[in-house]
């Protein structure tokens, strides 16, 4: 059976051009064409075997292992290229009837509720994916490397962790199916903006990040289990270390108060002086040495492309109206999770700030006065009464014409009185 | 949940990737599979499986695997490797070097040794684990001057030359990674310039080696430790109280406490505990005269060296006129290319051109070598295996051509062969060939232990080359006893240190390892070569060649005693407590 090394080494070869023959058992032929053998720096016509045993039998086959230098020129060629490469998603059932009422039984809407937007069907847009392929490394004094893939939503700028998980059952296809989609928008963007290209080496780099910071939660009982054994490395080397620069140094005072010698004593204050520059270049060693890392390398990306259904609805209550598109994932057959506009954080529980913004539970503030409810993106306009301290919005505050404090109706007057 | 504790670090590499999804620069699948693939044959798992082993050049054994474990996972990268004489520490230590840096730990590295194993050092990373270093006596290392320290990331360096002032405070101020001290017993004394050198040098993985940790009292074994592991064993007065016999500084008390300290630190393989017996070998010496017009040559040119070596200022023109003298020793033609050097040489002066003119047709003129007869009158002696070693190729070719006249079946074995050349040459030896005829360069790593005669044609002046030649037939795998053959002219420089060396303190009969220790202790820190070399300069009679000679010879037989007891002094205190198996 094929080894890993072989399989690669070989596939590798075959994808290069050349023809393969297996003349015998254990070994393999490869005829290279000349302008790639000429590029890669090898021979053109190489037999190889990656048996022990037969190596033996051939001497004049190159036994192929890992750290042969050969297998490192393929290794190395191999980086060189397959960085990126683009995946389309054709889901079965592109339609969804009654989208409307699927969207307002999923999306819990605190305050307000969700209206159709007139005559408005569902759209089809394309959404895409990054599977950002990176190696992690682990690193203190040892290190330890591992391949982790994330799947970055370009269009929400959150980790798919959803799709992730069912990765293994995804059918990609190299085109997409569907003749003149449009792109759907950005629904983020670190400037705030929606218009940019959801493509742009802007966000591309942000969403780098972001999925940097979702391997590192993806990682972090490994992070965590290493961080443990690692300070606790690092704790019993400065214990070591700080006791026997203690011991020292004491010893050294102790001889220096009994001796009365001008010469040794100041033979024993350098050797003072020495331990204590000596003890901190230790523990500093000691600090860098176990110093916990983790370092991506991104090796390549995958983009996958997905048609998704959107669908404009209306959100409203007494004090504002906005309209959002609601987007249905007909593959994951679910409606996706808007995004809070104060944290960017998913979510299917949602408020209307009085100001139009949408937002998650974590980031409102309620004024206790006529319980308008505002998000984190408006809390300039939310206070507290100068007397009991609760939330007042600007609608609600009453300012005092003596001190100029702002109260709520109940505590009116009281602000300044003693 | 953590609280995040480390560094996130993103690699600037991907930048292009991100472009190339920005432009729409897709690649084909099978390609973007390769990559993946690429990386993960290349990934990196702990230390229980060493990545290493596929990337060296050298068969190791079971101990030495697992003493580099020890100190990867138990030293954590800082140990002292003390195994006995000849089981290989240098391997150990190049096998943990080449494991840290595969895996991206290490990348700047200083190697410490006394000052004539450099080389061998620089050869030994080179040849066994294909790392390049440089030594700082290398042209290109000087021609930086003390930019250099900084400038190359794997240097190896005499402690003498990097302890000197100056030198000191550029290496002081450098974060190595690793720091590798070989025969680290010369910081036994704190007080020494040596030792707080050491000490002082930025590291984040140490290794010391050292076969005699201990040599005179405990506390040496102290200062070694403390270089390493600060506190690890106390501070030197509690040591003292709670290790050391009162009034006998040589002589340990509480010895498990001791013992459980020291097995965090120091790993000691002994030949017994590993199993490394190797068969006895034998040495003799084939003593003969040379022909009348060989004597006269060797005569000229001894004259010609003498007279030219205190003249000569430049360390270039001295190292040409000892490989001539070294070449005169070999073969009449090993000296042609050395001549033709000095022919066109403006360091040396028109008579002494004209000189060299001289003996060049002198040498031409040579017809009979009595070297060569003695050889073929030894091959034909018997139809066993042999390697004949020779270090000039010039030698090589004047062999090569006297054998295939004389019958014997040959095969020859040179540094410029290609490897599948090599591989073919020794296999044909091990095959139906009698005789492997080589420079150095043969079978370094190689197993030839299915011969056991070697004939040194030509004798090397440093005893560690000696050693080297002697170490590809002498080895693991070895079940014969091994029988060395050497070469001798009456009165040229190599009998006087043949005869030293083999009367004087049996070297061949020593273990592989021991003559460097033994080399060691002599109170003169240069080379060898150079020591035999200034004798030879500076002595006008064979009258007084023989009698420093005899000296050197003294204070080898002084050295090697001293060796002896240290040797037994350090089996009495560690015995077999500290061992991998």
């Amino acid at each position: 059976m094929a080894n890993e090394l072989e399989t690669f080494v070989l596939r590798f070869f075959e994808s290069r051009g050349a023809l393969l023959d297996r003349p015998a058992y254990g070994l393999v032929d490869v005829v290279l064409p000349d302008e790639v053998s000429q590029r890669l720096g090898m021979d053109s016509y190489l037999r190889l075997t990656f048996d022990e045993e037969v190596a033996i039998a051939h001497s004049e086959a190159i036994h192929l292992t890992y750290g042969h230098p050969l297998v490192d020129r393929i290794t190395e060629a191999a980086r060189e290229v397959g960085h990126v490469i683009h995946w389309y998603i054709n889901p079965v059932r592109l339609e969804k009837p009654d989208l409307f009422e699927v969207i307002r039984e999923e999306m819990g809407l605190a305050n307000g509720r969700l209206q159709p937007a007139k005559e408005a069907k569902p759209q089809l847009q394309i959404h895409h994916y990054l599977r950002f392929n990176f190696k992690a490394a682990f690193v203190t004094d040892e290190k330890e490397e591992e391949l982790v893939s994330i799947l970055m939503d370009v269009n929400s700028g959150q980790p798919a962790w959803e799709l992730d998980e069912a990765w293994g059952r995804v059918f990609l296809e190299r085109e997409l199916h569907l003749p003149d989609v449009s792109q759907a928008p950005l629904a983020w963007h670190p400037d705030g903006s929606t218009e940019v290209s959801p493509l742009s080496e802007e966000s591309l780099q942000v969403l780098q990040e972001r999925a940097a910071q979702a391997v590192a939660q993806k990682a972090s009982p490994a992070l965590e289990a290493l961080q443990k054994r690692t300070a606790r490395r690092l704790e019993l080397d400065l214990a070591r270390l700080q006791t026997f620069y203690d011991d020292t140094e004491a010893d050294l005072q102790q001889r220096l108060a009994r001796t009365e010698d001008e010469g040794r004593r100041r033979s024993l204050e350098e050797k003072l002086a020495f331990a204590q520059a000596d003890r901190e270049h230790k523990l500093a060693d000691a600090r860098a040495k176990y110093r916990l890392r983790l370092v991506l390398d991104l090796i390549n990306v995958a983009l996958i492309s997905q048609p998704k259904l959107a669908l404009p609805v209306w959100i409203e209550n007494r004090y504002v109206s906005i309209q959002r598109n609601f987007i249905w994932d007909p593959l994951l057959h679910r409606v996706e999770p808007m995004l809070c506009d104060a944290c960017q954080a998913p979510t299917f529980h949602l408020h209307l700030c009085t100001h139009g913004h949408l937002a998650c539970d974590d980031c409102m503030l309620y004024c206790s006065a006529c319980k308008r409810e505002f998000c984190k993106l408006c809390q300039a306009d939310v206070g507290a009464c100068a007397v009991c301290s609760q939330p007042l919005c600007v609608y609600s505050q009453i300012r005092c014409p003596v001190c100029g404090r702002v109260t709520c109706q109940e505590h009116q007057g009281q602000c300044h009185r003693g | 949940m953590m609280t995040q504790d480390y560094d996130l670090v993103l690699s600037p590499d991907g930048q292009s990737i991100l472009a190339a999804v920005a432009d729409g620069a897709f690649a084909e699948e099978s390609l973007y599979h390769l990559r993946l693939q690429a990386e993960r044959l290349s990934l990196i798992q702990g230390f229980d499986e060493l990545i290493s082993l596929e990337a060296i050049a050298v068969e190791l054994f079971p101990y030495q695997l697992r003493t580099a474990q020890t100190a990867l996972r138990r030293f954590r990268g800082r140990g002292l490797l003390c195994d006995e004489v000849g089981l290989g520490k240098t391997i150990e230590a190049g096998l943990v070097l080449k494991e840290y840096m595969l895996r991206g730990l290490v990348k700047k590295v200083l190697i410490l040794t006394p000052p004539g194993l450099t080389q061998q050092w620089r050869e030994e990373m080179a040849n066994k684990f294909l790392l390049d270093f440089i030594t700082h006596d290398d042209p290109r290392f000087q021609a930086l001057g003390d930019k250099a320290w900084e400038h190359f990331d794997r240097v190896i360096a005499s402690l003498a030359t990097a302890r000197l002032t100056g030198t000191r405070q550029i290496i002081q101020r450098i974060p190595y990674d690793m720091v590798i001290i070989d025969e680290a017993h010369h910081l036994k004394n704190r007080a020494t310039v040596s030792w707080r050198f050491a000490n002082s040098l930025q590291k984040k993985y140490m290794l010391m080696l050292t076969a005699t940790p201990v040599q005179n009292k405990l506390d040496e074994l102290y200062n070694l430790i403390t270089v390493l592991k600060p506190g690890q064993l106390k501070t030197e007065r509690e040591f003292k109280r709670r290790f050391v016999v009162r009034g006998d500084p040589r002589s340990p008390k509480n010895r498990g406490l001791l013992r459980e300290l020291l097995a965090d630190v120091m790993v000691r393989n002994t030949r017994a505990q590993v199993h490394i017996q190797l068969p006895r070998r034998r040495a003799y010496t084939v003593r003969l005269q040379l022909t009348p017009e060989e004597q006269a040559l060797y005569e000229g040119v001894s004259h010609f060296v003498r007279e030219s070596f205190h003249t000569q200022a430049g360390t270039v023109q001295k190292f040409i006129l000892q490989t001539l003298q070294r070449e005169v020793g070999s073969s009449a033609m090993a000296m042609r290319p050395t001549l033709e050097k000095l022919t066109a040489s403006r360091n040396f002066s028109p008579p002494q051109r004209s000189e060299v003119a001289r003996l060049s047709e002198q040498a031409a003129a040579v017809s009979r070598q009595a070297k060569a007869q003695a050889l073929l009158k030894l091959l034909a002696a018997s139809s066993e295996k042999a390697l004949i070693f020779t270090h000039f190729l010039a030698t090589l070719d004047y062999l090569a051509t006297l054998l295939e006249e004389a019958g014997p079946s040959f095969v020859v074995y040179r540094g410029d062969l290609t490897q599948a050349q090599k591989h073919e040459a020794i296999a044909t030896f091990e095959g139906p060939v009698q005789i492997l005829l080589s420079t150095e360069a043969a079978g370094e790593g190689r197993n030839l232990q299915f011969c056991r005669r070697m004939i040194n044609y030509d004798l090397p002046w440093n005893p560690m080359r000696i050693e080297q030649r002697v170490g590809r037939i002498h080895r693991i795998g070895q079940t014969r006893e091994v029988e060395i053959y050497n070469l001798s002219a009456e009165d040229t420089i190599e009998d006087h240190i043949l005869r030293i060396l083999d009367s004087k303190i049996n070297m061949f009969e020593l273990v592989i390892g021991e003559m460097d220790m033994i080399l060691g202790n002599l109170a003169d820190e240069r080379d060898f070569d150079d020591i035999v070399m200034d004798i030879w300069a500076r002595s006008r009679t064979p009258e007084e060649v023989e009698a420093e000679m005899e000296t050197l010879g003294e204070e080898l037989v002084q050295a090697r005693q001293a060796y002896e007891t240290m040797k037994q002094y350090d089996e009495t205190l560690f015995g077999k407590d500290f061992g991998v198996e």
